[in-house]
């Protein structure tokens, strides 16, 4: 689905992503880990073509596609569904608007994406179909914003620390929906500081570490690795 | 103040508003879509009343000339967007000097071609005489330009609340990466509001034309009040432009009325208010 090779990308003259090579296999849940500051959000924007930063060297490719050169919105076209750090939901328009503005149908095998199958997956959002979005709750804005983002029927979601700043128990509801998306052959790139959600969902996983990668393997492999676990994501520090 | 000039002047204040919406909403949008605080808008205007005193001249009438500056500004709106501001998108700098240097050339070769005197462009036909409102005999001209920026408001409302497009608008005034990264192509979206709004202001031109008249340093006049509009409004808000214009349109009919040497303070001072107190405007929703 996704491959990327030796991406480097900078803001002005810091390079912060310094030579990643990862890969996304069709339908598999690949996550992505590392302390704050580490580079995951620039690899998400260098995948998306969204800048700052600029991407100075490497290759992205999605299924068969190089993306190198291409706007933003073409690689969103391309089947590419982006869950923002942060949400970055449309606060003015309510969640049905937020829902019809992304909404696009394409043929790529999967069962198409519409308002009844979101309101199925998020009963909540159902229940605030006419709420503006601004109005929402952290947790609510966060369903809204995955929701958003399969309307434009993608294959591949990239989705940065969407647990952040949630309760549990909402996280708990997270990982469940994020459980169901797994299972409907969507291939997801998961940006997450939650060490157990990431072992509980992730096929493999990623360390990142000053914009390189320390490591990759299964998560039954992190796991088992204190070493990687206390140097590079902070755990039992 | 009697009731008769009470009557008087909100008349005044409702038509110089209407006419103001027709300026400001297309400002606004691009201000609030594009980020561009574009100041050529008031050239926009200039122009389009000179381009409809040429149709004038040559012996059309006033729709004529009112479709010719639409379709004359619109396309030029389209073209500076397409070949000039796209190559500097995301550099604010850059685009206000351009939008600056292109102002000027338009006040220059408007002097050159139509000199340094008021022009007042006729009333259309159908549109002259008087009728009686509240005791006040009101030029009837003035009462279709408050109709014709009731239709526009209307269009609009509708164009912005029951569209998709209009969805994306509001959404890009939100979060324009965001729409980008969503496949849709922005940069279409912005060409769109910026050339919609260009066509409102040659026609704003056309009217203000006949009712303001048309001279050098009309485009600058207009522009402030343009920007007092979008202060007070706030940004990329229809609700806040409708509102922003008539507030302008009767704090300038009643300030000028009641005392004309204040009237300028009249109109800042709300504004340098809005700025200390809500610097997002009445309307718009903090960055
Ligand atoms: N817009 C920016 N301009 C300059 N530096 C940035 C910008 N965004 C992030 N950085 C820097 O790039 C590094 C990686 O940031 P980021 O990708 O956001 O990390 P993460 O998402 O892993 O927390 C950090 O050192 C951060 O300070
Ligand atoms: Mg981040």
């Amino acid at each position: 689905m996704l491959r990327i090779h030796d991406l480097h990308s900078s803001y002005g003259l810091a390079e912060v992503l310094s030579g990643i090579s990862m890969e996304v296999p069709d339908g598999t849940l690949v996550a992505v880990m590392g302390r704050n500051g580490m580079g995951k959000t620039t690899l998400c924007r260098s995948i998306m073509g969204l800048a700052p930063p600029v991407v100075s060297g490497g290759e992205i490719e999605c299924n068969g596609t190089a993306l190198g050169g291409l706007p933003a919105y073409r690689r969103a076209q391309l089947g590419i569904g982006y869950v923002p750090q942060g949400r970055h939901v449309f606060t003015s328009l309510n969640v049905v608007e937020n829902l019809t503005v992304a909404a696009r149908s394409e043929e790529n095998g999967n069962e198409p994406w519409d308002l009844d199958r979101v309101w199925e997956l998020f009963p909540r959002l159902a229940e605030r179909k006419t709420h503006r979005a601004g109005q929402l709750s952290g947790g609510e804005q966060q369903m809204l914003a995955i929701a958003r983002a399969l309307m434009t029927n993608p294959g591949l979601l990239v989705m940065d620390e969407p647990s952040e700043g949630l309760a549990p128990v909402l996280v708990e509801t997270l990982a469940e929906r994020l459980h169901d998306l797994k299972s409907s052959a969507l291939s997801i790139l998961l940006v997450e500081q939650n060490l157990s959600l990431a072992l509980r969902l992730a096929d493999v996983v990623y360390v990142v570490e000053n914009g390189g990668i320390v490591f990759h393997g299964t998560p039954a492999e992190l796991d088992g690795s204190e070493e990687i676990k206390r140097r590079h994501l902070g755990v039992g520090v | 103040m009697s009731g008769r000039e009470f009557v008087l002047h909100t008349l005044n204040g409702f038509s110089l508003g209407a006419l103001l919406f027709l300026l400001s909403s297309g400002f606004q949008l691009i201000f609030g879509l594009m980020r561009i605080v574009n100041l050529a808008h008031g050239s926009f205007y200039l122009v389009g009343g000179y381009v409809g005193l040429t149709v004038l001249i040559a012996g059309g009438n006033f729709w004529m000339a009112l479709v010719a500056a639409a379709l004359a500004i619109g396309v030029t709106g389209l073209i500076v967007e397409r070949t000039l501001l796209r190559r500097l998108r995301g550099q604010p700098m850059p685009e206000v000097l351009l939008t600056v240097g292109l102002s000027l050339i338009a006040a220059d070769l408007s002097l050159a071609r139509w000199g340094g005197d008021p022009i007042l462009l006729p009333r259309p036909e159908l549109l002259r005489g008087t009728v009686e409102l509240g005791g006040v005999t009101y030029p009837v001209f003035r009462i279709g330009v408050f109709g014709l920026g009731l239709l526009v408001v209307g269009l609009m409302w509708l164009l912005h609340t029951r569209t998709r497009i209009g969805a994306i608008v509001r959404a890009g005034v939100d979060d324009r990466e965001m729409v980008a990264a969503l496949g849709i192509n922005v940069e279409a979206i912005f060409t769109g509001a910026f050339t919609l709004g260009a066509l409102l202001a040659g026609v704003a031109g056309v009217i203000g034309g006949v009712f303001l008249s048309l001279y050098p340093g009309a485009d600058g006049e207009i522009l402030l009040y343009g920007l007092v509009v979008v202060i007070l409004g706030g940004l990329g808000s229809l609700p806040g432009a409708v509102v922003g214009s008539l507030l302008v349109g009767l704090i300038d009919a009643f300030g000028r009325a009641m005392v004309p040497s204040l009237s300028y303070f009249l109109l800042f001072a709300p504004m340098a208010l809005i700025l200390i107190f809500r610097p997002h405007g009445l309307f718009g929703k903090p960055d």
